[in-house]
């Protein structure tokens, strides 16, 4: 049976919060916080966003977790945290400029990469997401839809038209195409 | 090894079931640890699923490989969250004091009017002062409902806004002992 809270514990919830203390948040924080981070910054292609929607993620974890999740679902659930900032953001529509990611040391064939980038911003944030999560992390279709909050169903079915439209646009005729039009 | 997808074009066989290639997950764990069975590396060659999540992949893979990742330390992460958990518990409470503002402006007018359209009326010749005499002669009817239901809807705000100021009051802002 799924626990609803009451408004004592909705009022007195702190007691809860700082019952993680700072060394078990360290061990998660460690082991979460760079692939949850590179998520966020796929979706948004901005550095500083991403740190603060990562830094927000664990604020209403601490504020609002269970504590009787396990490993797998403390990952899904910052997830699904993160997921739902990111929509936030996309509908309030606040990123109207996005500026280039800062890229790490020499890069080499940076005229190609460049092409991959801007062939995966033409995605939408939603088939960035699914590509992301199940490529790239690995999660399997229950996972995902728990990160996302879409039916498992579902997501066979996006994830496929995400991974044709990225294929597609990935295609060397494509991307030929869309670096002319660019230009 | 041979893929399931009998319709590459379609997600879905025309009896409504999915018709992806089972070997996916595979083909994409292959390109994110760079380890290919015998088996593995043909199949994504030839399945048009595989080799399109192999090629979506690989994108992926390259392209979040040279963004600079660094997230914030964990120190500086947690007291981050401790300072929005306060900043939070400081406006719902400013929420509930807000409402008692606002219960003040619609009360204290109607408390004048009364008063005003009260004080012509002369007072009774056998009249004693008497807080509970007075008013219980006084309100009556709607007045009494209405400030009845405005001394509640006062404790309430009063109460919520108090609760949660000494929640963050209860919420310190430095690092925990067993750090």
């Amino acid at each position: 049976m799924e626990r609803t809270p009451g408004i004592v514990s909705l009022v007195f919830g702190q007691a809860q919060t700082s019952a993680l203390d700072e060394a078990t948040f360290r061990v998660l924080y460690d082991a979460t916080s760079q692939p949850i981070r590179a998520y966020l910054l796929h979706v948004c292609r901005r550095p500083d966003v991403a740190d603060d929607l990562l830094q927000e993620t664990y604020c209403r974890y601490l504020l609002h977790r269970r504590t009787d999740m396990d490993e797998s679902e403390t990952r899904s659930y910052l997830y699904r945290i993160a997921t739902n900032l990111l929509h936030d953001r996309v509908r309030s529509r606040v990123d109207t400029m996005v500026p280039e990611i800062p890229e790490r040391g020499h890069i080499p064939n940076v005229e190609a990469r460049l092409d991959v980038r801007s062939t995966l911003r033409q995605l939408k944030p939603r088939e960035r997401e699914l590509l992301w999560l199940a490529y790239v992390e690995g999660m399997d279709h229950e996972e995902i839809a728990t990160a996302t909050g879409l039916r498992p169903l579902s997501i066979r079915i996006l994830l496929f038209r995400a991974r044709r439209k990225a294929a597609h646009l990935l295609a060397p005729g494509t991307r030929a195409r869309g670096s002319h039009e660019a230009a | 090894m041979k893929p399931r997808n009998a319709n590459p074009g379609s997600p879905a066989t025309a009896s409504g079931r999915w018709a992806g290639c089972e070997h996916e997950s595979d083909v994409a764990r292959a390109v994110r640890t760079g380890f290919w069975s015998a088996a593995l590396q043909p199949h994504a060659e030839t399945c048009p699923s595989c080799s399109e999540t192999r090629a979506v992949t690989s994108a992926l893979l390259e392209d979040s490989a040279h963004i600079a990742n660094h997230p914030p330390d964990a120190p500086h992460a947690w007291l981050e969250a401790r300072r929005r958990a306060r900043l939070r518990l400081r406006r719902r409470a400013l929420f509930w004091f807000r409402a008692l503002r606002a219960v003040t402006c619609i009360y204290l007018p109607a408390l004048l009017i009364w008063v005003l359209v009260h004080r012509t009326e002369p007072a009774p010749v056998a009249w004693k002062p008497s807080f509970h005499a007075d008013f219980a002669s006084l309100l009556t009817g709607p007045a009494e409902t209405f400030a009845i239901s405005g001394a509640l809807l006062a404790a309430l705000c009063i109460t919520m806004g108090s609760l949660y100021l000494v929640r963050e009051a209860h919420s310190p802002l430095e690092h925990s002992p067993t750090r």
